[in-house]
């Protein structure tokens, strides 16, 4: 989102589900979403179906490589690298869309030379990608009727996952695929409602409405409605909370729905931390690893079916969710909760019910002003921006970049040089092998919500190995090993893969109470966006009649 | 240069009579369609509002002027100046026998609407006596999310073609074997968990007489619990990944018995993945203090 | 018989017709695959009957319901008239004949009944 807002204004996919069907080309960017996006990739598969060329770039071969025309297999961490010398190739070669770039974009003599070192050798040296694949997908993008690049946690896990997002937006920008049906920028979001959260302005810069903290007329707007003052500085993101623990400085957390003493990078330490708080307070659904360290635990509602309101996805719907079962025993709707805290607290916030929250949201954020729940049912969800209830907009962003009148375009886009940097942790004689992190179809994300069916397919968690790599180590598919990093080491059986090339292991983060991955992952993060770097580690296998005796 | 190109291009229609009624409609839309659609009277079974038909039940069956025979009105498409007959002998005929050959060979008594067409065509599935070859197949349950019993089944290529190009392209299941003898089947009738399964559900969705089941419902019908009169139906969104499926959720005594997606829903047309279908137990499952 | 299991059989009273397509059809047989096959007193025409019923119910793809179980519930009335326990079989048969030949996808569903029908109507077998 950082990426896109920096370049666009707006933190939000540019284009609908549907619009896959009808683009000529996709590009799935790290991103898997045969198995963790799989009603969106129907869509791709619609299109596919129809005759649309799929490039996939992803380390693994996987899922979703195998659908593809082309699967480029770059080293972890070469994304930018990639992108760069597909940016080249495309200036070179005369396709990039001069009229676009000289209407609706800014910097781009700078770009070019800044990519003009990443020559299709170059490229190929510093991905491993053949020359000839990367110049294939240059010019199909460019060339394209209308193009998708879609992508998720393959590009943002990284500690430049921002820059990562940004080269992937420039060459939507060199080639004018962006701000028309059926062209554009689509990240797939991991959650349900991360894209709502940081719209509602869960997010430590931004007010709901995606308004800056540091803008004093939109604050103005928030002080006078909550008759509070909504403090001006940019509060902590995640990474920076735990930074705070470290420092002394946050001495009390309330988690809600997250599951940090599993879910991060280098989870030691987020656990030494989370355990040696003065105050912790759990709200969730289950007892989760964070939930068995806290003071107090809350219990709250699964607010998809035990609540009503509102969620938004990754083509920016927002959809109602809507109560259908009472949450069990003692636990209340997370709303009655917040608004007890509230209470206590000193602050009465009287709502009649969860539609007067939603109406006070649409009378604060310009975006979401178009879309009482009434209008939400009857047309099923509705796409923000949506400024009024008799309007509504295009289903892809950005339209304006095309328009005829300069007056309308807005601000300019702008091109952003990004340099290419290789994983903070590198690969050397003592951790051997880039482990990369990633997810399973039966299950997600920590497991607590999806432990709860039976998949016939869940196998528990291994550690992917190519082909080469079983070899050389003398390990058999099954057999127990143990994977350590600098950080950690667990035991995990093995599985042969033969979509990994030999050097690159992969494993899930969905059995944490088994083999607790986060163990060996880096809290390597980008400042820009608090994320950590899950998708590149440094590991050695050990087989374990080797280490012991 | 030109800005948003949002234009369609303009779709061309077509006249034709149906029943003694001119009507006009956009090229390419079938004769059931143009009738208005499923529900409109002309029975249905293997037509699904979310799988574009084999036309292979034969129930659909009209007259078009200038056909030797019955033409399966789900499937073709009006054409300028067609004339169509939409009840005549011969067509009641049809669909009467239609409905008697599968009554008389596999179990339809969840399947929508057969009452009231035996009773509407007089059709008498025992006249064939009771040595008339039937489909008897044991049940299938070699999984914990959902049921095959192809006793059941009435051969309409819908889950074949759910699982298929159609809709989740996992190919899992065809048909095997010909004749009366034809079964749908993963390869080698292995048993699901053997094969490419995904259990995405996708195919139980689509299935219109109950031979694909959820096993939360196989196993409230057996235990003789299972009361659709009380349940209600709340459509929400998803609780996992960032797609935002629409689930609709069944719902009878304050629990979820079983996950449907909204056919017309833009975002899925009635798909979901394994976790949408199945990943609600967990809410279901927390524990209350003791 | 005339044009093969798909055809129809001809009786004592059509043996002046001459073996021309347009002719035929005008007294509903066919020339079909050309196939003349003459039977004598001695044939035992309702095992014929019975053949032509197997082969079809066999030879169904199974892919439309008027021909997967139309095929197979003409042989088994075909089956009981033979053994003499159907009484109301006869106008079954042509009640299977009908939607054969009006609603199967395809010409071996459609034609599934005709030499069956042409026997027992021109000649009489089976009633």
């Amino acid at each position: 989102m950082v990426g896109l807002a920096a370049t666009f204004g707006a933190g939000g996919g540019t284009s609908s589900y549907a619009e896959a069907e009808a683009a000529d080309v996709i590009i799935m960017w790290g991103s898997n979403a045969r198995n963790a996006h799989p009603i969106f990739f129907h869509h791709v598969l619609t299109a596919v179906n129809n005759g649309a060329r799929l490039f996939v770039v992803d380390p693994r071969r996987s899922e979703t490589a195998r659908f593809a025309d082309r699967w480029l297999g770059l080293e972890v961490g070469t994304d930018i690298a990639l992108s760069n010398t597909i940016a080249r190739e495309i200036i070179h070669a005369g396709l990039a869309h001069r009229d676009f770039i000289e209407r609706a974009t800014s910097g781009f003599e700078e770009y070019a030379a800044s990519v003009e070192e990443w020559t299709l050798e170059r490229g190929e040296a510093v991905t491993g990608v053949p020359a000839e694949a990367i110049k294939e997908l240059a010019h199909a993008y460019a060339g394209a009727r209308a193009a998708q690049l879609c992508w998720t946690l393959g590009i943002t896990e990284h500690h430049n996952g921002v820059d990562n997002v940004l080269s992937l937006c420039n060459l939507a920008l060199l080639t004018g695929q962006v701000g028309r049906f059926g062209a554009g920028l689509t990240p797939l979001r991991g959650q349900n409602n991360v894209q709502g959260g940081g719209d509602m302005g869960a997010l430590p810069n931004k007010l709901p409405g995606f308004q800056d903290v540091t803008d004093d007329v939109a604050r103005a707007k928030f002080d006078t409605r909550w008759s509070a003052t909504v403090p001006p500085e940019n509060g902590w993101h995640l990474t920076q909370m735990f930074d705070a623990m470290e420092r002394g400085e946050l001495t009390s957390l309330l988690v809600i729905g997250e599951n940090p003493a599993q879910s991060e990078a280098d989870v030691s330490r987020a656990i030494d931390l989370l355990s040696s708080r003065d105050h912790l307070v759990v709200l969730d659904i289950h007892m989760t690893g964070t939930a068995e360290l806290a003071d107090v635990v809350l219990p709250g509602s699964a607010s998809w079916c035990e609540s009503d309101g509102t969620v938004t996805n990754s083509e920016r719907r927002v959809q109602r969710v809507r109560k259908a079962i009472n949450p069990p025993g003692e636990a209340r709707d997370d709303i009655d909760i917040l608004l007890a805290l509230a209470a206590r607290l000193g602050h009465d916030w009287n709502y009649r019910d969860h539609e007067e929250i939603w109406d006070e949201l649409r009378s604060l954020s310009p975006m979401h002003a178009g879309m009482p729940w009434w209008r939400l049912e009857e047309l099923g969800g509705i796409q923000w921006p949506c400024y009024s209830e008799d309007t509504l907009e295009p289903p892809y962003l950005h339209g304006r970049l095309w328009a005829e009148d300069p007056a309308d375009r807005g601000r300019p886009a702008p091109f952003a040089v990004v340099i290419d940097e290789p994983p903070v942790e590198a690969v050397d004689e003592e951790f051997p092998l880039r482990l990369t992190t990633g997810r399973r179809l039966d299950s997600y994300n920590t497991g607590v919500q999806s432990g709860g069916f039976s998949s016939p397919n869940r196998a528990g968690e291994t550690v992917d190995v190519s082909p080469g790599d079983a070899s050389r180590l003398g390990v058999a598919d099954g057999e127990v090993v143990r994977v350590s990093s600098r950080r950690g080491a667990v035991e995990a059986p093995v599985r042969i893969d033969r979509g990994l090339r030999d050097g690159l292991v992969f494993m899930t983060f969905h059995f944490p109470d088994e083999v607790d991955v986060n163990q060996l992952t880096i809290d390597a993060v980008d400042p820009r966006s608090g994320t950590a770097e899950f998708k590149a580690a440094a590991v050695r296998i050990d087989r374990i009649a080797a280490t012991t005796g | 240069m030109t800005a948003i190109d949002d234009t369609r291009p303009e779709i061309a229609t077509v006249e034709a009579m149906i029943d003694g009624v001119t009507v006009r409609v956009a090229e390419g839309t079938t004769i059931l369609d143009a009738c208005g659609g499923r529900g409109c009277g002309i029975p249905t079974l293997c037509y699904g509002e979310t799988i574009t038909p084999r036309n292979a039940c034969r129930v659909c069956m009209v007259e078009v002027e200038g056909s030797r025979t019955l033409v399966p009105s789900c499937s073709r498409p009006v054409t300028e100046g067609m004339v169509v007959t939409t009840r005549s002998e011969r067509i009641d005929h049809s669909r009467r026998m239609v409905l008697e050959f599968l009554g008389s060979s596999v179990d339809l008594s969840l399947t929508d609407h057969v009452e009231e067409w035996n009773a509407e065509y007089g059709a008498d599935p025992t006249r064939y006596g009771p040595e008339a070859a039937r489909v008897d197949e044991p049940v299938r349950i070699d999984n914990d999310l959902y049921v095959r019993d192809y006793s059941k089944c009435i051969l309409c290529y819908q889950c074949v073609d759910a699982c298929g190009e159609q809709w989740q392209n996992s190919f899992v299941i065809d048909i095997a074997g010909r004749g009366f003898d034809a079964r749908v089947s993963t390869e080698h009738d292995v048993a699901l968990p053997d094969s490419g399964c995904v259990y995405c559900g996708n195919c139980i969705q689509v299935c219109p007489t109950g031979a694909l089941m959820f096993t939360s419902e196989y196993d409230m019908r057996q235990a003789g619990t299972w009361d659709e009169a009380r349940q209600t139906q709340v459509d929400t969104v998803c609780g996992y990944c960032g797609v935002g499926c629409n689930l609709r959720l069944h719902v009878q005594d304050d629990s979820i018995v079983k996950v449907t997606s909204p056919p017309d829903s833009g975002i899925t047309s009635g798909n979901l993945c394994v976790k949408g279908r199945f990943g609600f137990q967990h809410a279901q499952n927390r524990p209350t203090a003791d | 018989m005339l044009g093969g299991a798909a055809g129809g059989f001809a009786g004592p009273a059509d043996l002046d017709l001459p073996l021309d397509d347009a002719r035929l059809r005008e007294v509903g047989l066919t020339l079909g695959s050309g196939v003349v096959m003459v039977h004598d007193q001695h044939v035992d025409l309702v095992d014929q009957l019975r053949r032509i019923a197997a082969f079809f119910r066999d030879e169904s793809c199974g892919q439309c319901v008027p021909c997967r179980v139309g095929t197979i519930r003409q042989e088994e009335a075909i089956e009981r008239l033979a053994a003499g326990t159907g009484e109301a079989d006869l106008s079954l048969l042509r009640d299977i004949a009908g939607a054969m030949r009006d609603a199967s996808i395809c010409g071996l569903g459609q034609t599934a009944a005709n030499a069956i029908q042409s026997a027992v109507v021109r000649l009489g077998v089976l009633t």
